[in-house]
């Protein structure tokens, strides 16, 4: 969980990246060069040993050619010529010392034969008369060919001898003369010195283990060689790998004598330690190591850098669009780059200056129209315009609101205005009621616009409940004039393309504001269109009459107000019921019980102006009666 | 009786034709007759002969003398040479000696056979003597002919001797009958030994003619 959760981080990222990048790249690089090493060296290696082994060679060759210089020099000499004419093999062996004494140490034995081979003189004195096995095949092979002259090797005592015969004149040939040199330490150590190389003379008699016989190496490493040296091998010059105690020996193994058949084996082993000579491609690889974690490292720094420049002001960027979505449109970054996110922090400050703006105007918009106008206008395409509603309208007044601002400066006028009109613009909007506008003390409000609720006519009627009752106890003298009507109107952007106000329009608009004027006529403080009535029948009216408006021929049912069914007294109601009765008589132009019962209402007191409305239209009637035609609506001509 | 058998026809004549076993022509090759009727070596006439050192070679490589016959080894080079031979049939060496140097005695080779000479300071003379018994001798040219004239007819011991004769002592013998009508001619075939002589000193040369 940690894990995912960091490796989400940008740069964990970027450093994952990096490594998958760097790490086979530098591992390629190691591997190549390490593999190309490796081959040099062992190459290198390969060819100081074939040098090795031709030094070894030529050493030997040089040193036969030295044996042979002696030996034929022998031949001239005359005191040997005489003692070998002289038949004396005593004399014969101390002439031979004699020459071996000058060769200094070039040859370490002389032998000589007659022609049929049989030995006249041998200094080693090896008890053979007739030669056989390699020497006799060593004078075979020189007898059969052109020079007379050929070589071998042998072991004599256990020690290699480097054998070479030629035939010796007198002046004719007379005999073979063999001289031979030890294959020894000294020899070993002379080709070592050289070669810069160990050498070691091994024999393999009748294929058993390898025997050592002289070798340059430590007495303690002579014994791991003739265990792990393989001689039973093709090609000859095949190389090997010995193991001294944990250091490698590349090996390689030159026949002396013999073929693998033959009962006696000799071979020289030329060996180069593989660790020493390796050892500038274990510094190189080290090195290459060194140069891979540093890279590697100026690498993740380098990312480090990279990640911080680019997470640090990102994170910088984050911080500020989360102030931003919280409403602090204060925010500005502070980002000195001219790069993309230089760029991105600019276009984010820019937004937070759009936001703050766009805020702004919304805050005015809410004070000029009302909330619920505002949120229309900013969240539709703003345009000319409207659409057929069904909407209830209020219009308020304010009665008595002259007298009241008597000896009132005007300043002090418009903070009572004002803090009347906050309070029933707060009621109305308490009724999800929105205030169209204001004209002096009156008040339009629209309930079903732009919002359509679900109790809009409902709630129109309470907040003219309300307002009576927030005027009445604001104070005495101030009375409510409420007009209500429910119907369709058209509702949207009116004015011109600079200059929009959302508003309402239509004859719903009309009759509403005309049953506002109609409370001072019928001095009641709310009167209320039939179909608002039907639109919220949850409260108590009393009709009032059916009236012809100015410029209107349809007639309509206008009703009072009274109250919400909870509080209406049942007296009040009592009333009601009789002045509608009352109504009804007045309809059916029954003048004298119309008469009579809106007297006894107006004894009671509480209608009175209303009943002297009707009482007065009665006797009015009385005098001269009414068209056929007329159904009890009264039209009023003017405004 | 057997002279007077053949005292009239002395005229005969025999020619050896020698070759190798590849049947190229072999020269160098001496032929001996012996018999009819042995002549002792009292009798046989000697050749006192020369073999002279030209060039650091002796001059001829092969010299054929009677018994009792002397040789002398004058020197035409001028550098010294020390001749030496350690032949059983005659062992002798000079002292170093020069072209000027006359008071160098002449060897006498007595016994019959072949002497093998040589130079103690020039590893790569050498030359035959061959002293015979006989008084009818000859050597084969380079067309490996050899030819003893006035021969009487009869039958013969031929001896064959080549220092690289495939035989002990290098020499074949074999009966062969000269005619009384006409020349005898005979042909031979040898098998030869390797040929393995000292080459002359490289060194040498280059000093001469440098």
């Amino acid at each position: 969980m940690k894990f995912s959760l960091s490796f989400r981080s940008f740069r964990v990222r970027l450093i994952v990246f990096l490594l998958a990048l760097l790490t086979p790249v530098l591992g390629g690089i190691f591997y190549y060069v390490n593999a190309n090493n490796t081959e040099y060296t062992e190459e290198t290696i390969n060819s100081y040993l074939e040098l090795g082994a031709d030094v070894f060679d030529y050493t030997r060759e040089q040193q036969a050619t030295t044996l042979q210089a002696i030996t034929s020099s022998l031949t001239w000499d005359f005191g040997f010529r005489t003692a070998f004419a002289a038949s004396d093999p005593a004399t014969l062996f101390d002439a031979a010392l004699n020459v071996m004494d000058r060769s200094l140490d070039s040859a370490d034995m002389l032998m000589i034969t007659d022609l049929d081979f049989r030995v006249i003189v041998d200094t080693e004195t090896q008890g053979f008369d007739i030669l056989e096995d390699s020497w006799l095949s060593l004078l075979e092979e020189a007898d059969a060919s052109e020079e007379g002259r050929s070589e071998t090797i042998v072991t004599i005592s256990e020690m290699p001898f480097q054998l070479i015969a030629l035939p010796m004149y007198l002046p004719r040939q007379v005999a073979w003369i063999i001289g031979g040199f030890a294959l020894d330490d000294d020899f070993v150590e002379q080709v070592k010195e050289t070669t810069v190389s160990e050498i070691s003379i091994l024999k393999v008699e009748n294929n058993t283990t390898p025997e050592m016989i002289v070798s340059t190496l430590p007495r303690t490493q002579q014994p791991l060689l003739e265990t792990q040296i393989d001689f039973n091998f093709s090609p000859s010059n095949q190389l090997q790998r010995i193991n001294y105690d944990g250091e490698e020996f590349t090996s390689l193994v030159r026949p002396l004598y013999g073929t693998g058949s033959d009962p006696l084996q000799i071979f020289a082993v030329i060996q180069r330690s593989y660790d020493e000579n390796n050892e500038n491609v274990v510094q190189f690889q080290e090195l290459l190591v060194r140069f891979y974690f540093g890279i590697l490292i100026a690498s993740l720094l380098a990312v480090l850098l990279l990640a911080r420049s680019i997470t640090k002001p990102v994170s910088k960027l984050a911080h500020a669009v989360k102030k931003i979505e919280q409403g602090d449109y204060g925010q500005t970054v502070e980002i000195n780059s001219k790069d993309e996110i230089g760029d991105l922090a600019d276009s984010v400050n820019s937004m937070a200056k759009g936001l703050a703006e766009k805020e702004k105007v919304r805050d005015l918009l809410g004070k000029v129209v009302s909330h619920q106008i505002a949120e229309e206008l900013l969240s539709n395409p703003v345009e000319l315009g409207g659409e057929e509603r069904t909407a209830t309208i209020l219009f308020s007044d304010i009665q008595g609101f002259t007298s009241y601002c008597e000896n009132k400066s005007p300043k002090e006028v418009l903070g009572a205005l004002n803090e009347v009109l906050s309070k029933i613009s707060d009621i109305i909007e308490a009724k999800q009621g929105v205030v169209d506008k204001f004209n002096g003390d009156a008040v339009m409000a629209l309930f079903g616009v732009p919002i359509k609720g679900q109790h809009d006519t409902s709630n129109a009627i309470e907040a003219a409940l309300e307002i009576e009752l927030a005027l009445k106890q604001a104070d005495g003298r101030l009375n409510a004039c409420i007009g209500i009507n429910t119907g369709l109107v058209v509702a949207g952007n009116l004015g011109s393309n600079n200059r929009l106000n959302y508003s309402v329009i239509g004859d719903t608009v009309n009759l509403s504001a005309r049953l506002e004027g109609l409370t001072r006529l019928y001095h009641v403080n709310t009167i209320v269109s039939e179909s608002s009535k039907n639109a919220a029948p949850e409260f108590a009216y009393q009709e009032l009459d059916e009236v012809c408006v100015a410029g209107k021929s349809e007639s309509v049912r206008i009703f009072e107000l009274i109250a919400s069914q909870e509080d209406v007294t049942p007296e009040r109601l009592e009333e009601a019921k009789k002045f509608e009765l009352a109504l009804h008589l007045y309809r059916e132009q029954k003048w004298n019980e119309a008469e009579s019962l809106l007297f006894e209402l107006q004894e009671s007191g509480r209608n009175s102006p209303l009943c002297q409305i009707f009482l007065d239209r009665v006797s009015q009637f009385k005098e001269t009666p009414p068209t056929d035609n007329w159904k009890g609506v009264f039209v009023f001509n003017s405004k | 009786m057997a002279i007077s058998f053949s005292s009239h026809s002395f005229a005969q004549t025999l020619s050896v034709k020698l070759a190798d076993s590849d049947g190229n022509d072999l020269a160098d090759v001496v032929i001996e007759l012996f018999g009819p009727e042995n002549v002792s070596l009292e009798n046989i006439e000697t050749n006192d002969v020369e073999i002279d050192q030209v060039d650091k070679e002796f001059v001829p490589g092969i010299t054929l003398i009677t018994a009792g016959s002397r040789i002398r080894f004058p020197n035409s080079d001028d550098i010294l040479h020390h001749v030496y031979s350690f032949s059983s049939v005659k062992t002798f060496d000079t002292p170093l000696y020069g072209m000027a140097d006359e008071s160098q005695p002449a060897v006498s080779f007595d016994m019959p056979g072949v002497v093998e000479i040589g130079c103690n300071i020039h590893d790569w003379m050498l030359a035959y003597i061959y002293v015979g018994e006989s008084d009818k001798m000859a050597i084969s040219d380079d067309s490996g002919v050899a030819t003893i004239q006035n021969l009487q007819a009869g039958d013969y011991r031929l001896k064959v001797w080549h220092s690289r004769l495939s035989a002990d002592e290098n020499t074949m013998t074999q009966s062969i009958t000269i005619s009384e009508t006409q020349d005898t001619e005979v042909s031979l075939s040898l098998e030869l030994i390797r040929d393995r002589r000292i080459r002359r000193a490289p060194s040498a040369n280059r000093k001469r003619y440098r």
